[in-house]
């Protein structure tokens, strides 16, 4: 019973087993991107972001056709330009991250839309762009697992400047120039993790995999160890049962997948142990008995 | 085996389709039933106002062409010439106009210098008639029928999908300057509407396809496969000669709009296109039937071949994969059968579901070849190529021509590149 609903889609279908590696790659690259994201309250900008890459992508498919080294490269470019250009704007000027952010990659999208509308009349762009969870191939796997590995040590080596940065900018960059180099360093990694989300599924649902789990986690866990782990382990559950529900009900993988971790966000809201709905309820009753 | 037959998952509910399609019904009830596709041949004359809003991409022209729109009233000069040449004239003139009141006063006499210099009977002469069609199979018929009579623009050109296509400023300009418009119909170019309303054509809008004997489709041929499964299956048991009977067709969500791959369809299209071209150009009519009769000879000949390359193919070799579902016509006329991993709509994401059914039914049926369509992304279908084992047959065209220096620059090129390609892949390694 089990082995049938669970196992053997896996066992009989490489497609299956293939998507299935590839969303575990960005769960374990992107979700702790994402939850330090939340930590700082740049949740927005992972979505910012992800319009920042789709008219990068779009460029690198209309120079060199359906390939994914063109499409990376095109989606880094872009995506690296508008978060670095905001946070410089950000760190020099009195413009707020949020503004300079959304200037920016407004401004990307519509240089994108333009070029994509000049071209026009070939296959339909919007198709190309929004990545499939099972087309996976050779490339794409070697690339989400490549970016996946880099952003885990990323995330080791700066643990300690990540934590203190996100739980008190103002320390950093009073004592040193560490805080805008950390800065910098997750926008980096926001992009990479979100281009490589690109190839799996889709810009936007790649924003999904990477926040909803991390602000789901924060309901379970105080301490930051405990919500990079709890995000991580969402993700991982999301993925599978998405791509169950894609397999055994005809559901379309992508937002089969961000709709379990939805569904993981609303349940850690009502329930979870931490400042959920539930523990708030409880608390108070403490307080006046 | 009766685990093997039976597809685990069911059939999915039409998430998003039936949205699409209730949009094209839409349209198709709306602006192209009442007006202009149904309508036929129109006079020139002015545009009737349409209720259906501009589209934003032609919102420029649109703006563009309104503040034209009343030059272009024939009113205006009742006596010049009263018939549809002096219109084709002056339209063509006024597309180049610019917007600025101040400006009409030139365009105006510049105008009526045309008008009187060209004189009604000159015109007739000298112009092409201006064609415009939806997409590049119906451009390449109407120029093989008209030859050098008329000069055809194609609105969704080579390689382009035209399901999904999004108008130009630019196609709402080349509409306005057209002397006849040759669509498809059936549901295939659910933009039509909004472009001819946004650029406020007055040509005849023709269907192309009229006459035909539509096809209907269902989400997809998996799901109708799937439907049928679960209607002969009780409990763990399997009615095997239940499974093995027709499908069922009851869940339709529309019409097929590919009626041109059966050839018997194709001769109705170039019958309507020489037909309206009669119409729009009554001197050219004798040109226009001895290109026809030479179009038709040529069609029954290509579907002799089809017809002789099927009979040789053994039984269990006549099933053809692709991406989209666009051959039930074919299907049905020449009975090779098509099994796509999409619907013909093509901007329905395929699930896992649809994926293992169709790598299930490749396994069990040991299909030789799988083919890719032009105008679909082949990312899907060649995963599922890898994961069966089975080789990429080759490129079919289906709702698009290729380029000049492809191998199907026209249709009758195209439909040949198809049976040859199809032939050579299911006849490898026999
Ligand atoms: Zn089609």
């Amino acid at each position: 019973m089990i082995w049938d609903l669970v196992i053997d889609p896996f066992v009989a279908f490489g497609f299956m087993r293939r998507a299935l590696v590839g969303c575990l790659a960005i769960a374990l690259g992107g979700t702790p991107v994402g939850v330090f994201l939340v930590l700082r309250r740049m949740s927005l900008t992972g979505d910012a972001i992800a319009h920042a890459i789709l008219p990068g992508a779009a460029v690198g498919y209309l120079v060199a056709g359906l390939s994914v080294g063109a499409m990376t490269v095109g989606g880094l470019v872009a995506g690296l330009t508008v978060g670095l250009l905001a946070g410089f704007v950000t760190r020099a000027t009195v413009l707020r991250e949020d503004a300079s952010l959304a200037g920016f990659y407004l401004t990307s999208l519509a240089l994108g839309v333009l070029l994509v509308s000049m071209r026009g009349g070939s296959v339909d762009l919007m198709h190309v762009l929004l990545g499939n969870v099972l087309a996976l191939d050779d490339q794409a796997m070697v690339l989400l697992a490549g970016i996946a590995t880099v952003t885990l040590v990323a995330l080791a080596v700066a643990y300690r400047p990540l934590v203190v940065d996100s739980v008190d900018p103002e320390y950093l960059r009073t004592v040193s120039r560490t805080g805008a180099r950390v800065h910098y360093l997750l926008l980096t990694l926001a992009v990479i993790n979100l281009v490589a989300g690109f190839h799996a599924l889709g810009t936007l649902m790649a924003v999904g995999i990477m926040i909803v789990p991390a602000t789901a986690a924060r309901f379970w866990h105080r301490d930051l160890a405990g919500i990079l782990v709890m995000a991580v382990a969402i993700a991982v559950a999301a993925s599978l049962t998405g791509l169950l529900l894609s397999f055994h009900f005809g559901l379309p993988s992508g937002p089969a997948i961000i709709l379990c971790a939805g569904g993981a966000f609303v349940l850690s809201l009502a329930v979870g142990p931490h400042g959920s709905l539930l523990a708030r309820r409880v608390h108070r009753r403490h307080l006046r008995a | 085996m009766l685990d093997d037959m039976m597809p685990a998952p069911p059939p999915r509910a039409g998430m998003g389709k039936s949205a699409r399609h209730g949009t094209w019904g839409a349209l198709e009830g709306g602006a192209l039933e009442g007006g202009a596709l149904e309508g036929g041949m129109q006079r020139c004359g002015p545009a009737p106002s349409s209720p259906v809003g501009p589209h934003p991409a032609a919102g420029a022209a649109t703006l563009y062409l309104r503040a034209t729109a009343s030059l272009r009233e024939p009113s205006r000069f009742p006596r010049l010439g009263g018939g549809r040449k002096v219109c084709r004239a002056t339209r063509r003139f006024l597309v180049g106009v610019p917007t600025k009141p101040m400006a009409r006063g030139a365009a105006l006499i510049a105008v009526l210098i045309a008008v009187i210099a060209a004189g009604p009977r000159a015109a007739a002469e000298t112009d092409p008639v201006e064609v415009v069609a939806t997409f590049s199979l119906i451009g390449d018929m109407a120029a093989a029928i008209g030859g050098e009579r008329v000069s055809v623009a194609t609105i969704v050109g080579p390689n382009g999908d035209p399901h999904v296509y999004q108008p130009t400023p630019d196609d709402a300009r080349r509409l306005a300057a057209a002397d006849l418009v040759l669509a498809n119909g059936l549901g295939l170019e659910g933009w039509i509407a909004r472009l001819i309303a946004a650029a406020r054509s007055d040509a005849p809008v023709v269907t192309v396809s009229d006459g035909i004997a539509p096809l209907t489709f269902h989400r997809t041929r998996a799901h109708a496969a799937i439907a049928r499964y679960r209607r002969c299956q009780t409990g763990n048991r399997l009615d095997v000669a239940c499974a093995r009977g027709p499908l069922d067709y009851e869940d339709t969500i529309g019409t097929d709009p590919h009626a041109w791959h059966d050839l018997a369809n194709a001769r109705i299209y170039v019958a309507n296109i020489a037909a309206a071209l009669t119409e729009a150009d009554p001197a050219g009519a004798e040109t226009y039937a001895a290109s026809l009769a030479g179009y038709q000879r040529r069609l029954a000949a290509l579907e002799d071949t089809i017809r002789t390359v099927i009979r040789r193919l053994p039984d269990a070799r006549r099933v053809v994969i692709t991406t989209h579902d666009a051959f039930g016509y074919f299907e049905r006329a020449y009975g090779l059968r098509f099994e796509a991993l999409q619907s013909a709509i093509a901007d329905a994401e395929p699930s896992a579901a649809d994926l293992a059914y169709l790598i299930r039914r490749i396994r069990r049926m040991r299909v030789p070849a799988i083919f890719v369509e032009t105008t679909t992304d082949r990312r899907l279908i060649e995963r599922v190529a890898r994961e069966t084992g089975t080789r990429i047959g080759g490129e079919l065209y289906s709702d698009a021509l290729s380029p000049p220096d492809g191998p199907a620059p026209t249709f009758l090129d195209m439909i040949g590149h198809n049976i040859r390609t199809i032939e050579a892949a299911l006849n490898a390694g026999r």
